[in-house]
């Protein structure tokens, strides 16, 4: 029985996802791993509390994968290379790993870290761009009309979390356009 | 394999600027333009499909989650404007723009020079991303209208697109898996 994530968060899949990974897989378990890529030993014990004595081809733990990575070297995330160390700890073989992601580029990342591994037994990869928060279904309920007489301003750059490229964008346009609205969180 | 610690814990590689050229001096006060004025956090980091300030402007400037990064990963940022059929520019990771048009979204290379996309040096395709928004803002605003509505088209193919997209993604999905 898996634990499907219960909330509308960027690291939920999508039902109608799961029930077409159901079709082809037998899905043992969901989780979001931006839930656990600081807490790799809840992880651990969530791998363990699913481990089977032999997994079948088809089973799958879907790693339900959004969230952003950090990268020392630039080759491989630093993440990615903690869930797959604690699969290994697990001693769970990594044909079972299903990333259901929208890293768009993923598979150079796995290539690394599973060059060492047999074809079989490799993790399966899903990508997607669009997750529970970017793609509200009530959002396509009534197409929008386009009403061009209304536009006043060129652009806008709405700002949110702190990021170096947020302020060189905010300190640029200051500067140079004033025709671009702009919101923009302080740094604390 | 080993567990690598990061101290403190991050998820993300925020620095990339590595010459005078670009100034990333962070901002130390809230700001928020007069324009801006419903939804949480006025509007700094929400969707915002249906706000009335969105009409107003012909272009969002999508300011991604990440900028420094190894490939591109579209969140909900990207998609407000595909969603609300406005223009856009993604100052965010090399090939964003080619992984939306690989979705059928198309983008708007007839109007703004999209050639940062291309750029996997971050500090190169920051110069270049603010120069496409420069060269925009030079442009009279009765001919973006005019191409908005000699345009309309794209826009609402956008929309369906973006609409089907959930839908095409799963039949892709089984279509590739049945002729495994």
């Amino acid at each position: 029985m898996h634990n499907v994530i219960p909330d509308h968060s960027p690291g939920s899949i999508y039902p109608d996802w799961l029930q077409t990974l159901e079709k082809k897989y037998n899905i043992v378990d969901v989780f979001n791993f931006v839930r656990y890529d600081y807490q790799l030993d809840q992880l651990k014990q969530r791998l363990l509390a699913v481990k089977k004595p032999a997994f079948d081809a088809h089973d799958r733990i879907v790693a339900v994968h959004f969230d952003t990575d950090y990268y020392i070297q630039g080759r491989v995330g630093v993440n990615l290379t903690n869930l797959f160390t604690i699969w290994q700890e697990a001693d769970i073989p990594f044909h079972t790993m299903l990333l259901y992601t929208n890293h768009t580029g993923i598979q150079k990342e796995i290539d690394v870290l599973c060059q060492h591994r047999p074809a079989i037994d490799r993790p399966t990869i899903v990508e997607t761009v669009i997750n529970q928060l970017s793609y509200l279904p009530d959002t396509y309920d009534a197409e929008p009309e386009l009403d061009v007489d209304q536009i006043e301003y060129h652009g806008l750059a709405l700002m949110g979390a702190q990021r170096s490229h947020r302020y060189a964008l905010y300190n640029h346009i200051k500067q140079h356009c004033d025709q671009i609205a702009m919101v923009i969180k302080a740094a604390t | 394999m080993t567990l690598i610690k990061l101290d403190p814990f991050t998820r993300v590689n925020d620095s990339f600027v590595q010459t005078d050229r670009v100034d990333a001096t962070p901002v130390l006060q809230d700001v928020s333009h007069p324009l801006i004025t419903t939804g949480p956090s006025a509007g700094a980091n929400t969707t915002h499909y249906s706000a009335d300030f969105y009409k107003k402007i012909a272009l969002d400037i999508v300011t991604e989650t990440v900028f420094n990064y190894p490939y591109p990963r579209i969140c909900e940022k990207t998609l407000r404007p595909i969603n609300c059929k406005r223009m856009f520019i993604i100052v965010g990771p090399a090939h964003s723009l080619k992984l939306l048009q690989s979705r059928g979204i198309m983008t708007f290379g007839d109007i703004i020079n999209e050639s940062y996309d291309t750029i996997e040096n971050p500090e190169e395709r920051f110069l270049s991303v603010v120069d496409a928004i420069d060269q925009f803002c030079k442009l009279d605003l009765d001919k973006i209208k005019n191409y908005y509505r000699n345009n309309r088209w794209k826009f609402d193919h956008n929309w369906q697109t973006m609409k089907n997209l959930l839908q095409v993604e799963l039949q892709k999905f089984e279509q590739e898996n049945n002729n495994v």
